[in-house]
């Protein structure tokens, strides 16, 4: 009973990262960016939820609010620091969102609280619920239910819209894209837009679970995001996917199964499964369709 | 209809075009012929918009395109058929005709040109849920024009339609450049194979090294010594 309490956790925890780690594919299958800054998202979008609930705005509002501020923070970011980058090589615009993250934090903590700021969640998201043996937590259900409408609304985007289409022919030849007057501008704005949402969610499904907002908030699950989208083939998306549920799984079953004394060993054994994974599969366990970025 | 005038195309200190000079009437089939690497695809890069022209104009219906991005390009009527064909290979026939067709609203037009598409490739209708990917070389010529159509262009431009195709396969794509014609639409061509081209064509301009060296009737060049020695093997 424990063992399943403990997967619901693992499962809820990989789709956090796997929303993360979707909005970081995205956006490199697209531009061939590698977006340092995406957890500065994440904690854009904690920060937006704490003032809205500050000024008294409902609780669901107030998320939604959240979700859109991270989605025009992606926006903006793109607009200000990585727009006038474009067609730099992979390395620029690597350092170029290294300094967009460095920037943010600084602000953050300067400009709000390097120290934790609380968040009131609704009692409801932190209770659980009995089912005879076991109990489960209402937050990492809400986390899987949500992660799984997140994947199958983006699935359908990509699927059936015509600017979704376009996204997915943009990853393999952006040119001929151009060639059929779909906006290049229009493409990378919708990537950001859609990276910013995915971070945002992931914001909040964190934050039920932890309740507090710290500038650096966004960095420990983006990095493991990384990691993920490594594992997954870098610019795939559903690599991505598979790799951030596998990391979750992965760590949540390790911390629940290894012995106390080898416990600290945890991510040095995790990070030497992930080594051991690209050395089987160098482009990920699904690689992307154009290698070529890479 | 397009007037392209002193047109330079530079990649670094390479000068791949040395400004060169081409018209294209309402209608027409006019052929860019020569040999490999005398400028004919950056010459259509540069019209097209994917390379900003190092120099010169490219009016068409009187404006001129010259340094407007590839898409507004498109999207004014002049559309290019890239070399290699480049359909999406991820995607399916149908996908890659909405993304052709993504220019113009109106879902129930788009729906009616993809109808006579099909009827003038009914091959796509055949495989019109299968990935790109998976068709031949001629197939996927066939997509990558069809796919061209879907945005109306005014001007077409084809860069080596018969690029990797057998014989059989090139007879039948310029049949289809023969055909489109007839729907009124005018078309640039780029080739490598000279006599098929000239077969087609009404005009032609022969490219060297970046420049244009000959320039006339499909039938005059035909007949030129130049023409016959250099490019028929005659």
């Amino acid at each position: 009973m424990i063992l399943l309490q403990q997967l619901i956790n693992a499962v809820s925890l990989g789709g956090v990262y796997a929303l993360l780690a979707l909005g970081l594919a995205i956006v490199f299958s697209i531009v061939g960016l590698i977006n340092f800054a995406h957890g500065e998202l994440m904690t854009i979008s904690g920060y937006v939820l704490l003032a809205s609930l500050a000024m008294g705005v409902p609780f669901a509002a107030s998320v939604a609010v959240a979700l859109a501020g991270a989605a025009l923070a992606a926006v903006a970011m793109e607009r200000i620091a990585f727009r006038p980058m474009r067609g730099a090589d992979v390395t620029s615009l690597l350092l170029t969102s290294f300094a967009v993250s460095s920037l943010l934090k600084v602000v953050f903590q300067n400009g709000i609280s390097a120290r934790p700021q609380p968040v009131s969640m609704p009692g409801w998201m932190t209770s659980a619920t009995a089912f005879g043996p076991v109990t489960l937590g209402h937050g990492p259900m809400l986390c899987i239910a949500l992660s799984i409408c997140a994947l199958i609304g983006l699935e359908l985007f990509l699927r059936y819209t015509t600017m979704g289409i376009a996204m997915r022919a943009a990853a393999a030849d952006f040119d001929v894209v151009r060639l059929m007057g779909i906006s290049a501008g229009r493409i990378i704005a919708t990537a950001f837009l859609l990276s910013g949402l995915l971070a945002g969610l992931a914001a909040m499904l964190w934050l039920a679970q932890r309740a507090s907002v710290d500038p650096l908030m966004g960095f420990t699950p983006v990095l493991k995001a990384f990691i993920a989208t490594v594992i997954g083939g870098l610019g795939s998306l559903r690599g991505a996917v598979l790799g951030g549920f596998l990391l979750g799984v992965v760590e949540v079953l390790l911390q629940a199964l290894l012995p106390s004394d080898i416990l600290p060993y945890r991510d040095a054994i995790v990070l030497s499964a992930v080594i051991a994974v690209l050395m089987a599969r160098p482009n990920g366990l699904i690689p992307a369709v154009n290698a070529q970025r890479s | 209809m397009l007037e392209v005038s002193s047109l330079a195309v530079r990649y670094g200190d390479v000068r791949a075009v040395k400004g060169i000079d081409l018209a294209v009437g309402k209608g027409e089939i006019i052929a860019l012929v020569g040999a490999n690497g005398a400028g004919k695809s950056s010459t259509l890069a540069a019209i097209s918009g994917l390379v900003p022209p190092a120099g010169g104009r490219v009016r068409f219906d009187g404006e001129d395109l010259a340094g407007q991005p590839a898409e507004r390009i498109c999207r004014k009527g002049v559309v290019l058929v890239p070399e290699g064909r480049r359909i999406f290979a991820n995607l399916t026939v149908a996908e890659n005709l909405r993304l052709g067709g993504a220019v113009h609203h109106g879902r129930a037009a788009a729906a009616e040109l993809e109808a006579e598409l099909l009827d003038l490739f009914p091959i796509l209708r055949d495989y019109y849920r299968i990935r790109g990917g998976h068709l031949s070389g001629g197939e996927q010529q066939m997509l990558a024009i069809a796919r061209a159509m879907m945005s109306r262009p005014k001007l077409l431009m084809l860069d080596e339609p018969s690029l990797g195709l057998a014989p059989q396969l090139i007879d039948r794509v310029f049949d289809m450049i023969a055909a489109l014609r007839e729907r009124g639409v005018t078309v640039l061509l780029v080739e490598q194979n000279v006599a098929l081209a000239l077969e087609i064509a009404d005009g032609a301009t022969v490219l060297a090294n970046g420049e244009a060296v000959l320039s006339g009737s499909a039938a005059d060049l035909a007949g030129s010594d130049l023409v016959r020695e250099a490019y028929l093997g005659a």
